[in-house]
């Protein structure tokens, strides 16, 4: 059941590239991507997942290059939320392995992913007009730079955040008694 | 119990960040969008959370049974607060198998909701067994956040030897004055005829042969073969063992002596082991259901002790090993010490029976098949085949067993009339 969400993912997040942009290099990325993911979750190999995933992004970023048009911001989300999916399925399925898996367990998952994947839209949306507004006030040279800047900041929040949050967990424990 | 950060939360990080960092050099928005579904549950972590609470129980549905026999194992788990996603996994001890069920088991629980693993375990081999030693690792929602701990509820598990039913057992020469079940040499009460001889003032007329009184035309009585216990010593040899894993010879012999031991406490006897090996372990002879537990967890805990000194038998005290005792020696006949003290107590006057259990075709089972495999064997045969002749030749009555026949194969030539001891000088 979770290997199957599993390849149902790895379909998703290759059939969104090759539909963007329907071109050979994208198909041969996205494949890369496909038998990685296959690998990862059939060996129960975490780290070939992550890569598959990395292949996968490279897949999509690759065919919006090559594509046109803009791209549709449900496809985007869609792709997002299957990454997700492929990461956590794979590693749930290392954890179950020989295992039995419990009534609620899938029905959970299911769950928590679709909160996520309409939440993950939401945010798209409202991002989205939020960003139409502020861009007349940017000047288009600095645009790229604070760009990048704001991806550079965001994932080293996002560090801190683990670490700072790892760091307080360990600190509650030790002062409520825990080992 | 500890909490870390997963692997996968180090992977939807490095992921999202490649991501973001196309989505820059790209210049395309798609790809903030799809880093947004990764970004989210990280964020998350910014929130502190509090450990899980639960509380677990670990039950084992019987603490002694025999080999080949399985064992239920029931982990409860109660949750007390919300559960997202408990990996339960209690590793499987030392020599067992996973007999029905599964020893490991993902649950997603929510506040006061119970479940229960249950899976049987099965021992091949004798032997004292832990279990109880289970691991626990939650996980959040979004499985990017661990909290781990270790339940150590032990349980000690007494894995006894297999008991086979024997009917046939070699018959001590000496008896005890108690009643058993031995036909004894005395004349007395019991069941068996032993003699006829004239009446006698005092002689129940129940006892009076008619027949014979009819012949010779006076009153005859039949005398009867008083039944009698013995001492019976078990001699384990812990010198030397050969074969894989629970089929040891030191296993087979082990199951032998444990099924001799059953036979005849039923037969009323006294029964006594000596653990002959590096280390000379004994029980008392005793009878009744005390003395087979106490025999049975001398057994489960036999085991090889090499030594280059020979251990003298003239230690063991008289109590454990009586005078008018008979002494069954289980022994693959790997180490001579065996056989040299086996000669020797028969030397002394004791009355003693070796059962040879052969090591060849446990050895032959655990090698690769090859011309020289088979050659070695022949060769080890006839080689054990003339040292058990040297020992009959010394006045012991050698058994010899082949584990893939049942021992009471091999008892069954305890039926035929026993060698007789050898005269002195």
């Amino acid at each position: 059941m979770i290997r199957a969400v599993a390849a149902l993912a790895a379909c998703a997040l290759f059939l969104v590239p090759v539909l963007t942009a329907p071109a050979r290099v994208v198909a041969a990325v996205a494949g890369a991507g496909f038998v990685l993911a296959g690998a990862g979750v059939v060996a129960g190999w975490p780290q070939l997942v992550a890569a598959a995933a990395a292949m996968f992004v490279l897949a999509y970023a690759t065919a919006l290059a090559l594509s046109p048009g803009g791209g549709h911001l449900v496809a985007a989300a869609g792709f997002g939320l299957s990454l997700l999916v492929l990461l956590q399925s794979a590693d749930l399925a290392r954890a179950a392995r020989t295992a039995s898996i419990g009534p609620g367990v899938a029905r959970a998952r299911l769950g928590a992913w679709a909160v996520l994947g309409g939440g993950a839209l939401a945010a798209a949306m409202l991002g989205t007009v939020a960003a139409g507004g502020l861009a007349g006030l940017v000047p288009h040279a600095v645009a790229p730079l604070l760009t990048a800047a704001g991806a550079l900041g965001v994932v080293l929040a996002l560090g801190a955040i683990m670490i700072h949050g790892s760091r307080a967990a360990r600190a509650w424990w030790a002062r409520s008694g825990g080992a | 119990m500890t909490e870390r950060l997963t692997p996968l939360a180090l992977s939807l990080l490095a992921v999202a960040a490649w991501a973001l960092a196309l989505g820059v050099l790209a210049a395309r928005p798609e790809l903030f969008v799809a880093a947004l579904p990764l970004l989210i549950p990280l964020g998350a972590l910014a929130r502190p959370s509090r450990a899980p609470d639960y509380r677990l129980t670990h039950e084992v549905s019987a603490t002694s049974l025999f080999e080949h026999e399985a064992v239920a194992v029931t982990i409860l788990v109660e949750a007390r607060s919300s559960i997202a996603l408990m990996d339960v996994f209690e590793p499987l001890p030392e020599g067992a198998a996973l007999a029905a069920g599964h020893n490991r088991a993902v649950l997603t629980l929510s506040p006061g909701e119970k479940a229960r693993l249950r899976y049987e375990l099965r021992w091949p081999g004798r032997g004292v067994r832990v279990l109880g030693t289970v691991h626990v690792r939650v996980r959040d929602t979004w499985g990017l956040r661990a909290w781990e701990c270790s339940h150590g509820a032990q349980t000690r598990v007494r894995v006894y030897p297999h008991v086979a039913s024997v009917r046939s057992l070699p018959r001590p020469r000496r008896t005890r004055a108690s009643v058993g079940d031995h036909v004894s040499r005395g004349l007395g009460e019991g069941l068996e005829p032993g003699d006829i001889r004239p009446f006698a003032p005092g002689d129940r007329v129940r006892r009076v042969n008619w027949p014979a009184s009819l012949r010779r035309g006076a009153l005859h009585v039949t005398e009867r073969q008083q039944e009698r216990s013995a001492d019976v010593v078990l001699m384990l040899d812990t010198l030397a063992e050969v074969g894989p894993a629970a089929g040891t010879t030191l296993d087979l012999s082990v199951r032998a002596a444990a099924a001799l031991a059953t036979a005849y406490l039923g037969q009323r006897d006294r029964v006594g082991l000596i653990e002959y090996g590096g280390l000379i372990h004994w029980v008392r002879p005793g009878t009744g259901r005390a003395q087979y537990e106490r025999l049975a967890d001398s057994l489960l805990r036999a085991r090889v002790v090499f030594t280059y000194v020979a251990k003298d038998l003239a230690l063991v005290p008289p109590r454990v090993l009586p005078s008018q005792a008979l002494v069954i020696a289980v022994t693959p006949l790997l180490d001579p010490r065996l056989a040299a003290a086996a000669t020797d107590l028969a030397g002394r006057g004791f009355d003693v029976v070796v059962i040879a259990v052969s090591p060849v075709a446990v050895t032959r089972a655990a090698l690769p098949r090859s011309p020289a495999t088979d050659l070695a064997c022949r060769l080890w045969t006839i080689e054990r085949r003339a040292m058990l002749a040297d020992l009959r030749g010394r006045g012991l009555w050698v058994l010899e067993w082949n584990p893939a026949d049942p021992l009471e194969q091999a008892l069954a030539a305890t039926r035929r009339r026993r060698p007789p001891l050898p005269v002195a000088g």
